[in-house]
């Protein structure tokens, strides 16, 4: 199954210059994935619901792993967190947070809200690819995920 | 006695004859002359014999009536004599002992005197008796002596004379003890009485709650009761006899108490009725007494100290002035107190009640506090939670919003704590409140500037780190990607480190604008709201031209009054923002003014731009956020704005029907505006 399909990551990121480090990275590590950028949490909220532009769902595949930014316009990266987690169709896609706030309350909130994972962005660009490595080896090869 | 009389007489004449008889017998010789005058001779000596005989009888019946006028005496003395011998065996008694005891004269000779005594009298005595015997001068030793027919307490004198015999009695070398007996049992009797009624006068004044003291002339205590002892923490035997001033009087007290003492001695003065003075006990504490005085006098009116009788009112003095305190704080603090009934109808407010609500004491008097405090805006939680507490007759604390009798409001912290009586019955409610508007409003504000202060540490977490990130990270596959000599990626790296580091500037450069709102002021100066907007427009006529937006400024004749570069930086941010977020309008519009709406001015900015979904629109004004992620924004302008809105105590929203139906932002500045009044006058 795995190798046949690829497997969706949705990306939920504002700043462009930071979705274009995670594209290329992915690129580099999981070529044989896909990954979905959108660029504020109603754009996420929407692709998850099937809802506007992504009503198709041969447009809006389920994503087996989302990397969400917190701040995000429009819809707030926690509350996006949120409505995945109380859904009970999207509350096992396991969520990664992927920020550069390191803040103590982000952190808490994330967890609180059932968050599978918190990272940081690394502002030292080795350590960036490395972990992007690490990260789509995890959640995309080791992690078992619900079917 | 006569026979005694007759028997020496017989025996003299016998002897006489014997003696004669045992003389030479040589007068057979004598002449009848010589006969005659030996004859004469002897009749003169027989008469002279006899003459002598009866002087010597004389005497004899003299010495006799002595005799017995001493045993009369003896006898018939009114105390009692007993000579003991060293053993206390009696040798004499006369007749008085003999009565006292009951006993026959005669029968008393020969018994122990410690005989007569029962139980530990008679060991007593018997203990003491040799000492007594050998030295009596200045004892006495009070025994009670059995006797059949009544009580019987004697006291007991001794004379040592070894010599002192009574006529007749037989001469003995041996020392005895006259032993004076006293009765002295009336006199016991009477002092056992007299003990009593003094006992019975001590337990009386012992009893009696008040404290008596009586003080000599010499300003000593001659008497103090139970009460005084236990007020001045001493025993009765510490205080009697000691100077009352100086032992009891606090110094300071001393000079006036002992003027007036010494005024009253002397008769000068009648004494006061009532008087209270300070008393120091023991243990250094004062108390305050109140004493009702009496001058003390002797039967030809002199007078011999003073009574008093006093009461100790500390705690009631003190709780007259902390009570006194009290009132005084009630009446001028300056916090608003009412006083209920158990009933909560108001009884008595004070002057900052009266100044706080507006509701003079008559008006509120009779109503229920929250008739005249509360209104239409009070928060009725608070009001159902004030009753329920108040009904259950516990304390309440909490803060509500107050009206004055005139509508204005205000915000108070309320204080209500029920009075209960001895019986823990709810008998009224004390209410304190405490103007807290101006607090509150501080503290409100604080909040906010928190908030703000948490955003901005956020800030620096986060949106000054995110430019950071991506400068960094594209060095790195610039780096990569020189080596693959790959000009496209290149050129795409350096275009994102580029507009990060141009973020970063923007948003160091509007924070830096922001911080300034409210910190660095100019003068305020009054210019015309047209003025002010044509500037905004010259520093954003770039933006306006390049998207070709036609900007319409409804001309008012209002002045504002205020720190202008901030004012006009309103303006600037609000039709850079609508410039900013115009989308895809073909005919894009702005239109400035302002509009009175009530007794306000509301300024508007309104654009036929993008327009905002109502349910951003409270978002926007927070720091840093901005609704489209590809805009250059960095969410500050808003912000910024709405700062600077606040400055002059107005608000800020947003009017739009939805996406691509334009966007209105309103405003008010009360503090800016200038009154057409005013600047007429």
């Amino acid at each position: 199954m795995k190798e046949e399909e690829p497997m969706v990551v949705l990306l939920v990121e504002d700043e462009p210059a930071h979705a274009e480090i995670v594209r290329r990275n992915f690129v580099d590590f999981c070529p044989a994935n896909r990954l979905v950028h959108v660029a504020d949490g109603q754009a996420a909220l929407d692709y998850l619901f099937r809802r506007a532009q992504y009503r198709d769902p041969e447009r809006s595949p389920r994503p087996a792993l989302v990397l969400l930014d917190l701040r995000l316009p429009k819809v707030d990266g926690l509350e996006v967190l949120r409505t995945i987690k109380t859904d009970p169709m999207l509350c096992r896609i396991p969520v990664v947070i992927l920020t550069t706030s390191a803040a103590e309350t982000d952190v808490a909130k994330a967890y609180d809200s059932h968050a599978n994972s918190y990272l940081v962005k690394p502002v030292d660009f080795p350590r960036f690819v490395a972990l992007m490595e690490t990260l789509g080896r995890y959640w995309l090869t080791w992690n078992e995920n619900s079917a | 006695m006569n026979d005694d009389r007759g028997d020496p007489h017989a025996s003299l004449r016998n002897r006489a004859e014997a003696i004669l008889a045992r003389l030479p017998q040589e007068h057979a010789d004598f002449s009848p002359t010589e006969i005659r005058r030996l004859i004469y001779d002897l009749s003169v000596h027989q008469i002279e014999l006899e003459l002598q005989n009866e002087e010597l009888r004389n005497i004899q019946e003299q010495l006799e009536r002595a005799k017995n006028r001493y045993a009369r005496l003896y006898h018939q003395a009114p105390v009692g004599y007993l000579t003991l011998d060293a053993n206390g065996i009696i040798q004499q008694s006369n007749q008085t002992f003999a009565d006292m005891v009951g006993v026959e004269n005669s029968k008393l000779i020969g018994q122990a005197l410690s005989s007569f005594m029962g139980g530990s009298d008679h060991d007593v005595f018997l203990g003491r008796f040799r000492s007594f015997f050998n030295n009596p001068d200045g004892k006495s030793v009070d025994v009670a002596l059995r006797v059949a027919s009544r009580n019987l307490t004697a006291r007991l004198t001794g004379r040592r004379e070894a010599d002192t015999f009574l006529p007749g009695e037989r001469e003995t070398t041996k020392p005895t003890l006259l032993v004076i007996v006293n009765d002295i049992s009336a006199q016991k009797a009477m002092e056992k009485a007299l003990r009593q009624e003094q006992d019975a006068s001590r337990q009386y004044l012992d009893v009696v709650g008040a404290i008596v003291v009586a003080l000599r002339p010499d300003r000593t205590v001659g008497l103090i009761n139970q009460a005084g002892c236990r007020l001045l923490g001493h025993a009765q035997g510490e205080i009697i006899g000691t100077d009352w001033f100086e032992q009891f009087l606090p110094e300071r007290a001393r000079p006036e108490a002992e003027a007036i003492f010494a005024r009253l001695m002397a008769g000068m003065i009648e004494p006061v009725e009532y008087v209270e003075n300070a008393v120091l006990t023991r243990n250094g504490e004062e108390r305050i007494v109140a004493w009702h005085n009496a001058v003390l006098r002797d039967a030809a009116g002199y007078v011999t100290g003073t009574l008093s009788s006093g009461e100790d009112v500390t705690e009631r003095r003190q709780a007259e002035a902390e009570l006194q305190q009290l009132s005084l704080v009630a009446a001028h603090t300056t916090n608003a107190v009412f006083i209920t009934d158990a009933k909560q109808r108001i009884e008595w407010v004070n002057r900052a009640f009266v100044r706080l609500t507006g509701f003079a004491p008559a008006e509120a008097c009779g109503k229920s506090p929250d008739e005249v405090l509360q209104g239409t805006e009070t928060d009725p939680a608070a009001v159902a939670a004030i009753r329920a507490t108040l009904d259950a007759g516990q304390s309440y604390e909490g803060e509500i919003l107050g009206y004055h009798r005139d509508g204005s409001t205000y915000w108070v912290q309320l204080l209500i704590d029920p009075v209960c009586d001895a019986e823990d019955r709810v008998t009224g409610f004390i209410g304190v409140q405490t103007d807290i508007t101006a607090r509150r409003q501080a503290r409100l504000e604080l909040q906010e500037k928190n908030v703000e202060l948490e955003r901005f540490i956020y800030l620096v977490s986060h949106d000054l780190k995110s430019p950071l990130v991506t400068i960094k990270a594209f060095l790195g596959y610039l780096k990569q990607d020189l080596v693959r000599a790959d000009a496209e990626r290149i050129a795409q790296d350096i275009a994102y480190m580029r507009a990060a580091a141009d973020r970063m500037g923007q948003l160091l450069e509007e924070l830096l604008g922001l911080s300034r709102v409210g910190r660095i002021a100019h003068p305020p100066v009054r210019v015309g709201f047209c003025e002010v907007v044509e500037e905004a427009l010259r520093l954003t006529a770039g933006g306006i031209a390049e998207r070709g937006v036609a900007v319409q400024v409804n001309d008012a004749a209002l002045i504002l009054v205020g720190d202008r570069p901030r004012l006009m930086e309103i303006w600037q941010n609000l039709v850079e923002n609508g410039v900013k977020y115009m989308g895809e309008q073909a005919s894009p519009r702005i239109e400035i003014g302002v509009e009175r709406c009530g007794r306000e001015q509301v300024f508007f900015v309104r654009d036929n731009g993008m327009g905002i979904e109502p349910c951003y629109q409270e978002k926007v004004f927070g720091l840093f956020e901005k609704l489209d992620p590809k805009s250059e924004g960095t969410g500050l302008g808003l912000a910024l704005v709405k700062r600077i809105v606040e400055l002059y105590r107005g608000r800020i929203w947003l009017e739009s029907a939805g996406a691509g139906q334009g966007t209105c932002v309103r405003f008010t500045l009360p503090d800016a505006v200038e009154e057409r009044g005013e600047a007429q006058t």
